[in-house]
């Protein structure tokens, strides 16, 4: 579904990805696993348009959507649900659920807002409400709902779990599984490197840019390497 | 104080105005963060369109009116596109200095086409006044306000009811969020651009009308009203805008009857030097600028 080729990201001169080349098959799950600086965030603006890539080409579904625009490449189906959540605290819970709608209306349909909100029964009873009111995993939560609002073909979620409580991060990583119930295709960003792979069905460990290594989740898990970079640190350790 | 009263009265009434001036900034500077001091001269242009079709076909308010409208959103949009859209990757200030090259373009392009100082300019109603007890309301004025208030509620109907207001909203308040939400972020900031120009261009229509006749001047001077307005309300609140055009206008017809009329911009700038120390976020800017810096923890 996703094929990534070679990609390379700069800001000025400083290479924040060197050489990234990654694959999302319909329907699975893929994890991209780092430390902070690895170049995962550059890596998915880079996918969804938010950067533009010095090279190396991104195809989706066998188009080449390596130098469109955020908006175009909104349209052919994949959302992101940026890190830090980027809720537009001064609009409405609603206004903010309509704008994650707003670039996919021009796709056939989109989606009800009725049907995403099943899956987030705490945001409904609110949608009048001003999102800046939201507690952090609340607001987590109506980013996801918003990313789900274009109906994408597939997902991007970074980070989707910093800076929560323990209680919201099983909150999320429920809320990823019952995702995949449904067939959404996510490509994940997670410092929560257990957590990730547990829900996850493939990895990829992303370091200075590159990956560095690449396999199956439940094999990624037992690799010696990657339990004494990351899972050293407690998941704990990096909620606030 | 039946003066007093009649000088809020006056005062609101031209003040509603300024308020759309400031709404223009403020439209602006809400989605691009960046200052457009053109913004006056380029309705000032659309004002001598209209004049134009006034002298050249002898048409009246309805057209000349539309002529202005019409001539300023043109311009604004060829500012749009030479000071903002160009160099949109630039510096902010490298917009707002080349904006200042384009209002001086402008004027010159105006001056060139239309050399003598001053030209008549259709008058937007005839001198009489209404009494309601002790107080008198000009036609114009009433005029003015009806229009004025008339277009902000439209205004707001836009921004709140439309899908094109939301994005709007959206870019105003984080536009990086919003590219994430896949809005063209282009697109909206020339609409924007259009939008300001329109209700600049009547603005312009209706404070021409009153005095009848219009001079390359008038950029500078809506450029003034609008930024002063804007300032009082606080950067980037449209509530603020109208706020602060009303206040400005009330502050400049009271100044004027009991000061004289040589005291009016001097009690102008007065009230927005007290403002920009005592609070310098505007009537309205605390809330825009909590909302800043919101913005820029997310970052």
């Amino acid at each position: 579904m996703l094929e990534v080729r070679g990609l390379q990201v700069r800001y000025g001169k400083v290479r924040a990805v060197q050489d990234v080349t990654l694959d999302v098959a319909a329907g699975e799950i893929v994890a991209l696993i780092g430390a902070n600086g690895a170049g995962k965030s550059s890596t998915m603006h880079a996918i969804c348009g938010i950067e533009r890539p010095a090279a190396g080409q991104i195809r989706f579904q066998g188009q080449d959507i390596t130098r469109l625009p955020a908006y175009r490449i909104l349209r052919q189906g994949i959302a992101q649900v940026p890190e830090g959540r980027l809720i537009f605290g001064g609009l409405t819970i609603e206004e903010n659920l309509r704008l994650g709608a707003h670039g996919a209306a021009q796709r056939s349909g989109g989606v009800d807002m009725a049907a995403v909100l099943e899956l987030f029964p705490a945001l409904a009873e609110r949608l009048d409400e001003r999102a800046s009111v939201l507690s952090g995993g609340q607001a987590q939560m109506l980013a996801l709902a918003r990313g789900l609002m274009a109906n994408p073909k597939l997902l991007l979620l970074d980070e989707p779990s910093l800076g929560l409580a323990p209680v919201a991060v099983q909150e999320v990583f429920r809320l990823i599984q019952s995702l995949r119930d449904r067939g959404v295709t996510i490509l994940l960003v997670e410092q929560n490197v257990r957590q990730a792979l547990s829900v996850a069905d493939r990895g990829y460990v992303l370091e200075g840019g590159r990956i560095i290594l690449e396999g199956r989740a439940d094999t990624l898990v037992r690799d010696e390497h990657l339990v004494s970079a990351y899972m050293g640190l407690k998941p704990a350790a990096t909620a606030g | 104080m039946v003066d007093f009263i009649q000088n809020c009265l006056d005062g609101v009434m031209v003040g509603s105005s300024y308020a759309l001036l400031a709404i223009g900034f403020t439209l602006i500077f809400g989605v691009m963060r960046r200052l457009n001091l053109s913004y006056g001269p380029s309705i000032m242009l659309g004002a001598f369109v209209g004049t134009l079709v006034y002298l050249e076909f002898q048409m009246g308010g309805f057209a000349v009116a539309v002529a202005t409208v019409i001539g300023a959103v043109l311009a604004g949009i060829y500012v749009e596109r030479l000071c903002f859209w160009a160099i949109r990757q630039g510096a902010a200030v490298a917009s707002m200095v080349s904006s200042f090259a384009i209002w001086m373009q402008l004027e010159e392009i105006v001056t060139v086409f239309f050399p003598e100082r001053t030209y008549p300019f259709p008058p937007l109603a005839d001198r009489t006044a209404i009494e309601i007890g002790p107080f008198f309301l000009k036609l114009e004025n009433l005029i003015m306000f009806a229009c004025a208030a008339g277009l902000t509620v439209l205004l707001q109907v836009l921004l709140y009811r439309t899908r094109f207001g939301l994005a709007l909203r959206a870019v105003s308040e984080n536009p990086r969020a919003a590219r994430f939400m896949g809005i063209n972020i282009g697109r909206v900031t020339f609409w924007a651009f259009a939008l300001a120009s329109a209700l600049g261009g009547v603005a312009a229509y209706l404070i021409i009308g009153t005095d009848a006749q219009i001079t390359p001047l008038f950029g500078l001077w809506a450029t003034f009203k609008g930024l002063i307005a804007m300032m009082l309300g606080g950067m980037g609140s449209i509530p603020g805008a109208i706020l602060g055009g009303l206040l400005l206008g009330v502050v400049e017809a009271q100044s004027t009857w009991y000061l004289g009329t040589e005291y009016r911009d001097l009690a102008a700038y007065a009230l927005l030097f007290l403002f920009l120390v005592f609070r310098p976020g505007g009537l309205m800017g605390q809330v825009a600028a909590e909302r800043e810096r919101a913005a820029l923890r997310r970052v």
